[in-house]
């Protein structure tokens, strides 16, 4: 499954972020997730452009593939509020379709909805909740575990 | 070919490459300088052709790479130019050798040569040869323009013929164009077969193709593409179908995009600009009118998408062969640049992306390189995250643990270049445009791990460099806006670091003249800054205060509303010469680490703005040490030296030996942006001497209590001294109604409430001018007394009180001949607190008609209710006036003595007053003694009078305890009775027997049986007519039992009327009532003159009628006074 989410806000700072236990550097995928928000930028800006006749909440939250790497797939989805969602998934995972992918954001998306609603979150720090650690831990499923299943 | 062109673009496919080499002893500057006058002839018109075509210059080029010639004719070398130095001619035959040399290691490819010599003296010149041509010096060099321009044109010509080659032949067996690459494959075709001759055609077609774009026929070049591209995607030829695609790709972006790239170097050429308005050059501008531009385009690839999709194609087919990996990555690099113009971020990134992972075999320093491009790329299409991440990469690749010679200084320029893609802004350029809001947001928040890494890593680099004051400047960012990222090891280390540079950089600062200026808004942070008024004994004040209202409206919205957060005028004020503080309210943000702050001070600015003043304050620094995560108050002082408004506009300090200035206007958590103050010209300072005891003073207040007795008169003095340098020169004082307070305790002088203040009518406040002024002017430490008169008058002696308090304020206000031309005084307030205690009491007053006419008696119980002896006086009353007690102490100051009184004594007084005391005053006030009633209302006037008459006076203590005051009557309760006899009677009667003047003894004795002649004399005192006078006589026995026999018909014969009238008295003039009366019997006879009582109003007459007999005390004739009667004579009749 996924090796790193991340949730990050409206201004571009990390609200959240999560790798899997087995990776030792973590840094890499900061850079992963921060450089990936160029693609963000832009597919907002561009699909900005062209759905404003549409209603703006029939707007596809999913990016798709922000752009392929060498050992990883990078996917991004967009709320509303302009709250990024960025998973990085290991290329070499084929099981992962696009609508897996797709139905894992909108999962992420309703935890953090749940997240937001919570009276004593205060809007642009950073996420501690448990209920959204939990959801985020059953996507990132990491190596060993792997292993131990199959 | 191994070597890539990172720089590469669109353009050079239409640019015929130059190779330019320099050799022999030439300087660098005299080479750049050869070069970049060649390099002017970027653009060339051949004019007899009619082209324009683009030449690029390049010194030194791979040699390898123009054997792909064949391939991609931009990369092949098609002319040489040597720029050389010589001085002799010796050297110009060696060079000559060189140059031949040269020009047979490359004349596979290269069309024309040329060399260049300078150096050589005017004199040695010989143009042996028309390929090498010396000057003296570059200077000098007079023909270059038409020297390169022969050259290129020679080289086009060459091309050109080439090109005409091959168009013309329309021979069947042309040989197979390849790629170096190809070469060896090539005797493995089958070169008889129907594709292979299609093969070898399409490539010529390319090939020529590639010729046309660079001989400057756009238009045959891109008909040949299409030709091509047929012929050769029926015989799938993969590499060359990508070369014609790109080829089309390039010449339809040079099509589209050349006026830009045109307009550009026009602009930076003017030579240019004039070379296109010759005429000569008509033809070939036609070129680029709309008609050939609208046929062209119908060659081109219509659309971006179109272009987008062939190039990938190209890209796509390159990527299949092995060989073609810098091919392919210029070919991603042309695509990106053209797509980034075109705005298609999204697909040039795909473009980078592909780029990033072509493997080639290349040196560390071309991999730093690629890297760098790469993220310059990205940089182009706005994705500065990418851009920043490949920089960084690059930097790390400069320092990459295997290498054996680390490159230090290009890591830290790449991680420099990487900050704005982080968007760190370390450099301190935060107010430039270029940060639009959005942006801003992003310095705010950023992305902390991110940051801090790249942080670290230029800390480290730009120490490893040496360059200290970098490593200082990042470091203070990492604190200043990272620092609740940091781990503690991590601040501490910092600190640590930050603090090992103090010692070394204040060395440095010293010899370093650009000492750069830091802002540490939030290391630490001032959270809230306070300016204070003076203490108030210190504070000036407005000497009269002034109408300054500038508007007719005391309040107008349209002034409220433009007070923005702009400044604060504060409405106190300082004063030269005296120390002013400011509060600050300082914060630590670090968790870890004291902060040491050094030299902190304010940073003001003088309102004059006719010179930069400096000396117009002094600001004192203070030095602090901010424990972690904590907040304290400091205290600056500052002391201003001129009378002008001061603007305090930030404050100035040091930490970490690094000086920073933060101005109020930066930092949006203070309201204000600057502080206005006004200060005033210098003020002389009082301040009071300490030698009372009964004061009670605090920092604004100084209280003073006296203590006083009823009538008591003292003279305070309240000691000051003049504190300043400045002479005291005026001096005010102004007095406030006195108003009364009640003290609940006594004790603690304090508790005074003022809730139910009334106007204090018992003490009077006066102060001596004539003696202050004598004092003035106050020099510098010398002192002055103030002196206070203080009464305690009009108080009602008759009733006990507790205890009265009263109190005043007094303010003294002071100045200097300066500041009082300016309006401006110090003030010293003083509260006086009198305290009245109780001492004599006066009681059952009582004025009765003496038995003499023209005076009255007083009687009056006085007690003393206090502890001490009390001596009661009078300056007015002498021996004969003192009726009680009879024994007479003495006279004392001039003062008769009257009674001692012991402490809770009780004495009765008694004294005989002569009316005429009291008749001058009378008179003057026009008084009429006539009427009682209209008296009545002078009652105060009166009764004050009476007090003066009185002029009683207490005294205790003697020497230097003595106190004294007088004794106030006035406020006495005063019946009727009193008043009647207090006034003096209008008529002064005489009483005569025998006429003999028997008024004063008022007895007289006489025969019975002999006639008695009595005469009484009314005279009026008054200045008034006295009119209708009926006058009776009454004649009645006291039986002194309490009776009186007025039927005295038996026993006195009246001859003469009993009554008389008379019309009117003139004032000063005597009327005489005659009357003989014979006594018949043996007794004593009152007789009196009475005054009826008709004519006049106030006391009714009790005795009219026929009562004949009353009871003596009732109407008792004693008290009567002499208004109606007079002065009863006894006649005593005894027989003879």
């Amino acid at each position: 499954m996924a090796v790193c989410i991340a949730v990050i806000a409206k201004e571009n700072y990390p609200l959240y972020i999560r790798c899997s236990a087995n990776v030792e550097d973590e840094l890499k995928f900061h850079f992963t997730v921060h450089t990936s928000l160029d693609v963000v930028e832009e597919k907002i800006s561009s699909t900005g452009k062209t759905s404003t006749a549409r209603a703006p909440d029939m707007r596809e939250f999913y990016l798709g593939q922000l752009y392929p790497s060498e050992d990883y797939r990078i996917y991004g989805y967009v709320t509303n509020t302009k709250v990024k969602f960025v998973m990085v998934v290991e290329a070499s995972n084929t099981q992962i379709r696009d609508n897996d992918v797709r139905s894992m954001f909108r999962r992420l998306h309703n935890a953090y909805t749940s997240v937001v609603c919570n009276p004593f979150y205060i809007l642009g720090s950073n996420i501690s909740s448990k209920a959204f650690e939990k959801v985020v831990a059953g996507m990132i499923v990491d190596e060993q575990k792997k292993e131990l299943f199959t | 070919m191994s070597v890539a062109n990172y720089n590469a673009s669109c353009k050079q496919h239409s640019q015929i490459l130059i190779c330019v080499q320099s050799h022999g002893n030439i300087s660098l500057t005299d080479f750049d300088e050869a070069l970049s006058r060649i390099k002017k002839h970027e653009h060339l018109t051949v004019t007899d052709a009619g082209r324009k075509i683009n030449v690029r210059f390049e010194v030194d080029v791979p040699a390898n790479n123009s054997e792909w010639g064949f391939f991609q004719p931009h990369r092949r070398v098609m002319g040489f130019i040597m720029i050389a130095g010589c001085s002799t001619a010796m050297d110009v035959a060696l060079l000559h050798e060189v140059f031949q040399k040269k020009k047979e290691t490359l004349a596979d490819f290269i069309f024309d040569a040329r060399c260049f010599v300078f150096g050589m003296e005017n004199s040695l010149i010989q143009q042996r040869n028309a390929a090498m041509l010396q000057y003296p010096d570059v200077k000098t060099w007079k023909t270059c323009d038409k020297d390169i321009e022969e050259f290129l044109t020679s080289v086009f010509y060459v091309l050109e013929s080439k090109r005409l080659h091959i168009v013309g032949d329309k021979s069947d067996k042309l040989p197979l164009l390849t790629a170096p690459f190809e070469r060896q494959q090539v005797s493995s075709y089958d070169s008889d077969s129907r594709s292979y001759r299609k093969k070898c055609a399409g490539r010529w077609k390319k090939h020529l193709a590639d010729i046309s774009l660079l001989s400057g026929l756009t238009l045959d070049a891109l008909q040949n593409y299409h030709s091509a591209l047929d012929m050769l995607v029926s015989v799938n030829d993969q590499v060359w179908v990508g070369g014609a695609l790109e080829g089309l790709c390039v010449t339809s972006a040079i099509v589209w995009y050349s006026d830009e790239d045109h307009n550009q170097s026009e602009a930076g050429n003017p030579a240019l600009s004039k070379q296109a308005l010759d005429p000569r050059n008509l033809v070939s501008s036609k070129m680029g009118n709309s008609a050939t531009l609208a046929y062209l385009l119908k060659y081109c690839i219509q659309t971006p998408e179109d272009f987008v999709d062939r190039y990938k194609e190209a890209v796509i087919n390159y990527s299949r062969c092995k060989h073609l990996g810098v091919v392919e990555l210029e070919a991603c690099i042309k695509a990106t640049k053209v797509m980034a113009i075109m705005k298609k971020s999204m697909e040039a990134s795909e473009f980078l992306q592909n780029a990033v992972y072509i493997t080639l075999n290349v040196t560390e320093e071309e991999r730093i390189t690629r890297y760098s491009i790469v993220a310059d790329l990205y940089r182009a299409i706005n994705f500065h995250r990418k851009s920043a991440f490949y920089k960084r990469v690059a930097a790390m690749q400069c320092v990459a643990p295997n290498l054996n010679k680390p490159n230090w200084q290009k890591c830290y320029q790449l991680l420099q270049h990487s900050l704005k893609g982080y968007h760190l802004n370390v450099l301190g350029d935060e107010n430039k445009s270029s940060f639009d809001s959005e942006l801003s947001d992003q310095v705010k928040y950023g992305w902390p791990q991110v940051r801090l890494r790249v942080l670290h890593e230029l800390v480290f680099s730009s120490r490893r460099l040496g360059k200290n004051k970098m490593a200082v400047r990042y470091m203070l960012y990492l604190l200043m806006h990272m620092h609740q990222h940091l781990l503690e090891t991590e601040e501490k280390e910092i600190c640590a670091g930050l603090e090992s540079f103090v010692g070394k950089s204040t060395l440095h600062e010293q010899n370093d003249s650009d000492v750069d200026v830091h802002m540490l808004y939030n290391l630490p942070q001032v959270l809230e800054i306070v300016p204070k008024p003076l203490l108030f004994l210190a504070q000036p004040t407005i000497l009269q205060a002034e109408q300054s209202t500038d508007s007719v409206f005391l309040f107008t919205p349209s002034t409220y509303q433009s007070l923005k957060r702009v400044e604060q005028h504060i409405d106190f004020k300082w004063c030269v010469n005296t120390p002013a503080e400011i509060q600050l309210q300082i914060h630590n943000p670090l968790h870890h680490h004291t902060l040491h702050v050094s030299e902190l001070r304010l940073i003001c600015e003088s309102s004059s703005e006719e010179e930069k003043e400096v000396d117009f304050i002094e600001s004192h620094q203070v030095s602090l040490d901010i424990s972690p995560n904590s907040t304290i108050q400091a205290t600056l002082v500052v002391v201003p030296k001129k009378n002008r408004t001061i603007k305090i506009k930030g404050y100035e300090s040091v930490v970490f030996g690094v000086r920073s200035q933060c101005l109020f206007s930066d930092m949006n958590w203070i309201p204000i942006n600057l502080f206005e103050v006004e200060v005033t010209p210098a003020l002389p300072m009082l301040q009071r001497e300490f030698s009372n005891c009964n004061l009670n003073c605090d920092e604004n207040e100084c209280e003073i209590e006296v203590h006083f007795y009823p009538g008591e008169i003292k003279t305070l003095c309240i000691p000051y001294t003049n504190i300043s340098e400045v002479n005291l020169d005026e001096i005010e004082i102004f007095l406030s109604q006195p108003v009364d307070t009640h003290k609940h305790n006594i004790s603690s002088a304090v508790t005074t409430s003022t809730k139910a203040d009334k106007k204090c009518n018992w003490l009077k406040l006066k102060f001596n001018k004539e003696e202050l002024n004598s004092q003035l002017p106050l020099l510098p430490q010398k002192s002055i007394q103030i002196p206070f008169q203080i009464e305690a008058t009009n108080v009602v002696t008759s009733g006990a009180f507790d205890l009265k308090a009263c109190s005043s304020d007094v303010q003294i206000k002071y100045s200097c001949l300066e500041a009082f031309e300016k309006n401006w005084c110090r003030m010293v307030s003083v509260k006086l607190v009198v305290m009245l205690h109780p001492c004599l009491l006066i009681s059952n007053l009582n004025i009765s008609s003496a038995t003499r006419q023209l005076n009255y008696i007083t009687t009056m119980q006085v007690e003393n209710i206090c502890d001490d002896v009390i001596r009661v006086t009078s300056c007015k009353l002498n021996c004969d006036n003192i009726v009680k007690p009879t024994q007479l102490t003495g006279i004392e100051n001039g003062h008769i003595v009257i009674t001692d009184l012991d402490a809770n004594d009780k004495k009765k007084l008694k004294f005989q007053i002569p009316t005429s005391t009291l008749c001058t005053a009378i008179l003057e006030n026009k008084f009429d003694p006539l009427s009682i009633t209209s008296n009545i209302s002078n009652e105060d006037f009166i009764q004050d009078k009476f007090n003066e008459a009185m002029s009683l006076e207490w005294r205790t203590g003697s020497g230097a305890k003595l106190r004294r005051g007088k004794i106030n009557i006035s406020l006495c309760e005063f019946n009727l009775t009193n008043f009647v006899n207090l006034v003096t009677a209008p008529i002064y009667w005489e009483f005569l027997v025998n006429d003999i003047i028997i008024t004063e003894s008022g007895k007289c004795s006489v025969a019975i049986g002999e006639p008695c002649p009595v005469t009484i004399q009314l005279k009026n005192i008054t200045e008034h007519m006295i009119s209708k006078l009926d006058l009776e006589l009454e004649i009645f026995q006291d039986q002194e039992n309490g009776f009186r026999e007025w039927n005295m018909e038996d026993c006195v014969l009246c001859m003469g009327c009993q009554g008389q009238y008379f019309e009117e008295v003139a004032p000063g003039s005597s009327i005489d009532f005659e009357i003989v009366l014979m006594f018949l019997l043996v007794g004593q006879y009152n007789v009196r003159l009475k005054r009826m009582s008709a004519n006049y109003d106030g006391i009714s007459d009790k005795c009219s009628g026929v009562l004949r007999r009353t009871m003596s005390n009732q109407s008792n004739p004693e008290v009567l006074s002499y208004r109606e009667f007079s002065p009863k004579v006894v006649f005593t009749a005894v027989r003879k």
